[in-house]
């Protein structure tokens, strides 16, 4: 099972059951998006995991790409803990849960471990 | 404090486009983090969802405002200088002889150079997006499209075709909307603010049960605390459709995405979403989206 990937417009990491996503993109379309989503499930291969999100790195997004994320975005999702700076993302990202529904939990952070805190409480028991 | 004067006016030209009923315009945006980028971040933002939903005539039937597809027509020579237009936003000076890649922000010129090239090569044209520096310091996003006039010629001239859909108030057009009979849809069931937020928890329930078939209305009802009939008859009021129907939908869509993002077995796909076997899935996929699930995984 895989550990780490990447393309283009991110980096995938599973670690202690809880799968780290990095935006490495600055600008996100619905195409890099959709691509995004994508890699992920094959990434989880059919495994819902809590997800630590960093979006430090986009400055922008479309209607389009938003609208998306917020439909198919939290497939295989247990909970998402976003990382932002203070600031641009803060800004963008509380713009973005304006329209998130809450069944899924998801709350953001400045800094990593309370976000990884966060995290571990949804993680899969072990059996 | 960031001193927010440097922005200020692009800042105020775009409310005011805003106050107008234009969304189509965006500040041009970078990389700083400051409070006052944050603030153009969120104006933008904003736009977006206005371009969408905004309904000045709230009220009056949507089949007042205007939906049309506004057009611009650039006619280049081989080094790009515009030789005739039809475009007439806001431009500073006339746009006849001045150089078409002087209209656009930095990151487009290099993508509308990236585009001709690609023409060059493939002789197809390809839709892009572009954006177009207007007059008050404000960009234009618009589609654009390039055709190669005179193929064989060397000096043949490039067809630029910029467009946007718009929807109009039409009293910004200054005609007066049309009055027409409509039949306005009156709230029977749904009685109060209280009632829309209920069944909005309802929708919800309903979305976050895709994965299996829905329990009888009965039921619903019962977990939330209305009765059968005014449960039936308020989502049809309010959602437009019966409660099996929405459903049925969200799973449907949700399948589609599932079958494009994913290399699961449609069969797998079928029972994720609740179909019991694969026969009422597939057709129930056709008669929603006109073709058989397959058919998008041969399209990949």
């Amino acid at each position: 099972m895989r550990q780490y990937y990447k393309n283009a417009y991110a980096e995938y990491r599973i670690e202690a059951g809880i799968l780290f996503l990095y935006y490495t993109t600055r600008c996100l379309s619905l195409h890099i998006a959709t691509k995004v989503v994508q890699d992920r499930l094959r990434f989880q291969i059919d495994t819902p995991y809590p997800i630590y999100c960093d979006v430090r790195e986009i400055i922008d997004s479309t209607k389009e790409a938003r609208d998306y994320l917020l439909q198919e975005g939290s497939v295989l999702t247990r909970a998402i803990a976003f990382r932002i700076d203070k600031g641009l993302t803060e800004g963008m990202l509380k713009f973005y849960l304006l329209h998130r529904e809450p069944h899924i939990a998801s709350r953001y952070f400045y800094e990593k471990d309370p976000a990884i805190a966060f995290l571990k409480k949804y993680r899969e028991p072990k059996q | 404090m960031v001193n927010i004067d440097a922005q200020a006016e692009e800042i105020k030209n775009m409310i005011l486009r805003m106050g107008a009923g234009n969304f189509s315009y965006r500040i041009p945006r970078t990389a700083d983090n400051t409070e006052t980028e944050t603030i153009i971040a969120l104006l933008n933002m904003l736009a977006q969802e206005f371009e969408v939903a905004y309904n000045p005539l709230f009220g009056i039937p949507p089949t007042t405002m205007i939906t049309r597809i506004q057009q611009y027509i650039f006619i280049l020579d081989r080094q790009y200088d515009i030789l005739q237009t039809t475009f007439n936003v806001d431009t500073d000076s006339p746009l006849e002889k001045q150089n078409f890649l002087n209209i656009l922000t930095p990151t487009s010129q290099e993508e509308f150079k990236t585009l001709v090239k690609t023409l060059k090569k493939k002789d197809k044209t390809l839709n892009t997006q572009l954006e177009v520096l207007t007059g008050r310091k404000l960009v234009l996003p618009l589609n654009c499209s390039v055709v190669q006039l005179e193929d064989s010629d060397p000096a043949s001239k490039l067809l630029v075709m910029l467009s946007h859909i718009q929807t109009l108030n039409p009293l910004l057009l200054g005609k007066p909307p049309v009055k027409r009979e409509y039949p306005m849809l009156k709230l029977k069931v749904i009685k109060s603010s209280q009632d829309i937020k209920k069944f909005r928890e309802i929708e919800v329930y309903i979305r976050k049960h895709i994965n299996k078939p829905l329990v009888s209305l009965k039921d619903i009802a019962s977990a939330f605390n209305m009765n059968e009939f005014k449960l039936k008859k308020g989502f049809k009021e309010l959602y437009q459709t019966s409660v099996f129907k929405y459903h049925m939908q969200s799973r449907l869509t949700h399948a589609l995405q599932l079958i494009i993002s994913t290399t699961d077995r449609l069969s797998a796909i079928a029972q994720k979403t609740g179909f019991k076997n694969y026969v009422h899935f597939a057709q129930s996929f056709k008669k929603e989206f006109g073709v058989p699930p397959s058919q998008h995984r041969k399209q990949k």
